[in-house]
């Protein structure tokens, strides 16, 4: 913890749920970045697709109230990662700067790690990763490829963190909030998701971590997580929630508030 | 001594005693209790195999799965691409990519490339490799003699379309275009409406309200930059609404605050409706008003209505099957937002295009922006302004740059395929286009193909169309080509794209052999010019567009400042391109609104459904479906992969005794195809919906012999105002069979992360906190539980929970 509190660095995430369009740029930008093997049909039929990051879409009401609304999950690189002590071999662990990471060549397969992360975001890998030839010319240098009976998960692209930070170093500055951007950050088409230091005040990380609409997943679990969600806004819930018979009979939506135009 | 020993006055010695110091130190740091430096050690980062592997550059080309024109950056070590971004500085992507952009990259590499030209001398042989020189000189005897020629590409802008359109010409041949679900409509009627060549700008990031019919800006339609202004919309101080007006649900309308589900082809009403409240409004300006009158040549909107409907919400609700208090709600908020001088846009589009009467709902709720005042205003409409360059002189030779896309209607299309079939045709080239599978008819299609003396194909891999060319010939990707775009639409500026090779062509990993010898489709159409125009490459004349952009008036002030044309060429290329933000106003000229028809009356019989084919927004039309990331990335909203699917109401599966994963068959008055079904609520109960894409019997290893085709169910007998199929007008019954599979979808891989059950997504009233919402939703869920007993007791703090 001594090392943690003298980096210059902890990273955290936050996804704006209301600006997520639930494209899926991010998820192709991270198996582009980070060599995850090519999901198969298959791998989806059996459950043991890879996403680092995915969008989960959740139905809400019946036609034609119905809304589909969505949700980008990755790690949440808690400060508290119940994935970490239960590793036998420590290939499950924190850096100084607040990231949860995987050692590849250390990792045995146990499989404890997946078991005890209650967000499901780490992956084992059922079979060894197969690319045709042609295909392994765009491969990541930076990025090992992990073989058969290892966990892998995201490292919030760790690569482009050091990258960045050694840039920095050369040109003899300080790194600046959006010198480094994971790839899904980057992609991201609505800019729903922000990635920074959190020990930088200014940051855009600490302004959306500290907004009302913030909140982390799962939050009684105390695992601390270093992702925040900006949650959803519905101009129309007051008038759901205040006249409900209302909206039943109709079309979901009551009378209007100023505030909800 | 070796240059390290050498710089760092390290000998043998003197490291071995540093190794055997460090692990000793290593030892007592340890024993020290600072497990942390150890783990630092042991960090991937440090771990050999995570090193940064030398260094990266990043090169600006153009995207060719992109229909606007957008511009890439690729990351290139060692020759090879390994990594595509938006480009940071193109106006039109602002750094980031749709969905699917991201697959060029395995275009590049794709295992099934076509390896090198390609040629059979019957129909009926098979195809043999040859040499380019070989295929030279086919192509150049086919084009160079007298007789029917066409040439067919995807709808192209700029000099990549001038380039095809200077070829065509001096070849005497027909240029076509061709593109699945294509908005010809919606691209024609802002034309009108706005009396410009050019697609206008839509300001979603300052707009209040916006109420859009049918146009997928979020989705399958739109610069990615439209997607980024929708990020800005959601997230300013005062928060926007978006209305979304469709039949099935878009990404559009799953990203709405509210999407009214109207039949088919009724949309036109709900816009009547809107004009007629509008033009009763006494808020708004009568000068807009008469303007609007005057351009429509109407005075009551009642004279649009071909229809017995009278325009008032109850009548219309009933008409297009929307509750009409939901129209009510929507009049409400318009006039609320007119009252407060908010920014409202009116944008059409989309599913819209596919009716009988696309053009005239179109032009008419284009119109409504005239009335609303939202034409060049902040937050509105924007005017794009015409290029100020509209054509380059090359060695004597004129090559325009049209800024909108070429495009044919499907009229066109069959004029063309009847000469095809009467054995008239001497010659048909074909780049990158798959005819035989986004034309409806493919029987049809195949043996009038087939009939043609040559035909040529283009592409980076082989599909059903290129198949069935005589001359196969391998194309380079996007990462490898010269190209030049306009972006359609503009962000409210001047701007030119450029594209440029950025990768060495791909090799087997030790770089001992070329895997695939293609050459870029414009180099090849160069090599085949003789005249003014032989010799050059495309290069040539993309610097020559370089040099006259310089030498505009243009120049001044814009976002390359150079000493000299090389400078400028090279801050062209580095920065993808070139634009001048510095932008006068452009006024709509003569503006037309031409609304013919506003209702469109798709028959149904009782037990049929309306048929809505759509892109998927990863699959889109299909051409990127060769790649195994966009096969294996899931459709937003049904999360499916790999596969075709027909989308169902949940409630209307029930009534038919069907479940995800039955197999149906799906029958219109054409055809029929065979497809498992996937059950949601956000589908009509009359409704039916297909993505397009898939049922491609060859397109590599990858995609072939997977899904089926919809464009086959398709009633192409009945054009629509346009000249175009009415994608969205054909009904099909569903016939249940024995049949069901697993589908591949991600839904149900992995259970949800709830905060309530039922509740997985926390979603705020506006000016909520995160904790109100939460113990907002606990209370609701406590109330759906147990009742409204609980939550009596519990307000009155009687309960004991």
């Amino acid at each position: 913890m001594v090392a943690e509190k003298q980096s210059k660095f902890k990273w955290g995430m936050a996804v704006d749920i209301d600006a997520c369009n639930g494209c899926q740029a991010c998820v192709i930008a991270c198996q582009s970045e980070n060599n995850i093997p090519i999901n198969t049909e298959d791998n989806f039929k059996d459950a043991r697709g890879i996403e680092w990051i995915r969008v989960e879409r959740y139905w809400e009401g019946e036609f034609p109230n119905v809304k589909a609304k969505f949700i980008p999950i990755l790690c949440m690189h808690c400060d508290n990662a119940p994935c970490e002590p239960v590793c036998p071999v420590y290939a499950s662990y924190h850096t100084v700067e607040g990231l949860n990471v995987q050692i590849y060549n250390r990792c045995v397969g146990t499989r404890y790690c997946a078991n005890g992360c209650p967000y499901l975001v780490r992956f084992f890998n059922y079979w060894e990763p197969e690319w045709p030839e042609s295909f392994q010319n765009h491969l990541n240098p930076d990025v090992t490829v992990r073989s058969r009976g290892i966990m892998e998960k995201c490292s919030m692209c760790i690569q482009r963190i050091r990258r960045g930070t050694r840039n920095a170093k050369r040109d003899k500055r300080e790194v600046v909030d959006g010198d480094i951007l994971p790839a899904c950050v980057q992609a991201c088409p609505t800019d729903a998701l922000v990635f920074g230091n959190q020990k930088d005040p200014e940051s855009r990380i600490n302004k959306m971590k500290n907004d009302k609409r913030a909140y982390t997943l799962l939050d009684h679990l105390k695992t601390n997580n270093n992702v925040w969600y900006l949650a959803k806004v519905d101009p129309d819930i007051e008038a759901h929630h205040g006249d409900k018979h209302h909206g039943d009979k109709h079309d979901g939506e009551g009378s209007h508030k100023e505030d909800s135009h | 001594m070796s240059p390290l020993e050498n710089k760092n006055n390290l000998s043998r010695r003197k490291f071995l005693g540093l190794v055997g110091g460090t692990a000793l130190g290593a030892f007592i740091f340890e024993a020290c209790g600072v497990p942390e430096q150890e783990f630092i050690i042991q960090a991937p980062v440090d771990m050999p195999e995570d090193y940064v592997k030398g260094e990266d550059d990043w090169y600006a080309t153009l995207s060719d799965t992109s229909s606007h024109g957008e511009s890439l950056i690729v990351r290139i070590m060692q020759g090879r691409a390994k990594k595509i971004e938006g480009n940071p500085d193109f106006p039109n992507t602002l750094g980031k990519h749709k969905t699917v952009t991201e697959t060029e990259l395995q275009s590049m590499y794709h295992p099934d490339r076509i390896a090198g030209p390609l040629y059979r001398k019957t129909s009926s042989g098979n195809h043999r490799p040859i040499t380019w020189k070989e295929a030279k000189s086919i192509i150049n005897n086919a084009t160079s003699s007298q007789g029917t020629k066409t040439i067919i590409t995807k709808p192209i802008r700029g000099l990549n379309r001038g380039l095809v359109e200077k070829y065509a010409s001096l070849k005497n041949m027909k240029h076509l275009s061709l593109a699945s679900l294509r908005d010809n409509s919606m691209y024609e009627t802002t034309k009108d409406v706005f009396g410009t060549k050019d697609l206008p700008y839509f300001d979603i990031k300052n707009s209040d309200l916006i109420i859009s019919f049918g146009l997928d800006f979020l989705g399958t339609w739109g610069p990615v930059e439209y997607e980024f202004q929708f990020g800005k919309f959601r997230g300013k101080e005062n928060r926007g609404y978006l209305y979304q007006i469709e039949p099935r649900m878009s990404m559009t309308a799953a990203a709405a605050d509210k999407w009214l589900c109207s039949d088919p082809g009724k949309e036109g009403l709900i816009a009547l409706l809107i004009a007629d409240s509008l033009l009763k409004n006494e808020k708004i300006k009568n000068k807009d008003v008469e303007y609007f009158k005057k351009i429509t040549g109407i005075q009551d909107v009642n004279e649009l209505n071909n229809t017995n409907v009278s325009l008032d919400a109850k009548s219309v609700g009933k008409a297009t099957g929307i509750d009409y208090h939901a129209l009510e709600k929507l009049i409400e908020k318009i006039n609320y937002s007119i009252d407060k001088n908010k920014k409202i846009m009116f944008l059409s589009g989309g599913c819209i295009s596919g009716y009988s009467n696309s053009r005239s709902i179109n032009a008419l709720v284009y119109g409504l922006n005239y009335i609303t005042n939202s034409i060049n205003k902040e937050g509105g409409i924007i005017i794009n302004p015409e290029n100020e360059l509209k054509y380059i002189i090359v060695n004597g030779e004129v090559i325009k740059m049209p800024s909108d896309s070429s495009w044919n209607s499907y009229r066109d299309w069959l004029k063309e395929i009847e000469t095809w079939e009467s054995g008239g045709q001497d010659l048909i080239m074909i780049n990158n286009v798959d005819l035989v599978n986004e034309i409806p008819g493919k029987k049809r299609l195949v043996d009038a193909m087939g009939k043609a003396k040559l035909s040529i194909g283009f592409g980076i891999v082989v599909n059903d169309t290129i198949e069935r060319c005589d001359l196969i010939l391998p194309s380079n990707t996007s990462l490898q080509s010269w190209s030049s775009d306009i972006p359609e639409p503009k962000t409210g500026y001047q701007s030119y794209g450029f594209g440029q090779p950025v990768a060495t062509k791909p090799l087997l990993r030790d770089g001992s052999k070329v895997l695939y010898d293609s050459k870029s489709f414009n180099n090849i159409l160069l090599d085949d010019l003789e005249g003014n125009l032989s010799g050059l490459s495309f290069m040539d004349i993309c610097m020559q567009l370089s040099d006259n952009i310089y030498e505009s008036d243009s120049y001044k002030d814009s976002s390359i400042v150079a000493s000299n044309k090389d400078d400028f060429f090279r801050g062209v290329m580095a920065r993808g391109g070139w634009w001048n933000t510095h932008q006068s106003k452009v006024e709509p000229k003569k503006p037309k609104i031409n609304v013919i028809n506003s209702v469109s009356n798709i028959k149904k019989n009782k037990n049929e459904f309306y048929l809505i084919p759509f892109k998927s927004h990863v699959f889109g039309d299909g051409n990127s479906m060769s790649n195994p990331w966009a096969l294996g990335s899931p459709d937003p909203l049904t999360s499916i992969t790999w596969d075709t699917w027909v989308e169902m109401n949940n409630k209307t599966a029930e009534k038919l005794n069907i479940k995800a994963g039955d197999i149906v068959e799906v029958k219109s008055k054409i055809s029929s195809i065979e497809l498992p079904v996937y059950v949601h609520p956000a589908v009509p109960p009359n409704t039916v919906a297909v993505p397009i894409g898939l049922g491609k019997d060859n397109f590599t290893r990858y995609a072939s012999g997977r899904g089926a085709n919809v464009v086959d169910l398709i009633d192409s007998s009945k054009l629509n105002e346009n000249g175009d199929i009415m994608w969205n007008s054909t009904t099909v019954q569903i016939i249940k069979t024995k049949e069901s599979k697993k589908i591949s979808k991600f839904e149900g891989n992995v259970p949800a992360v709830q905060i309530e059950p039922g509740v997985p997504i926390l979603t705020l009233a506006p000016g909520e906190t995160a904790e109100e919402g939460f113990h907002r939703a606990h209370e609701e869920h406590l109330e759906h539980t147990f009742g409204d007993h609980f939550g009596e007791e519990h307000s009155n703090g009687k309960g004991d929970h």
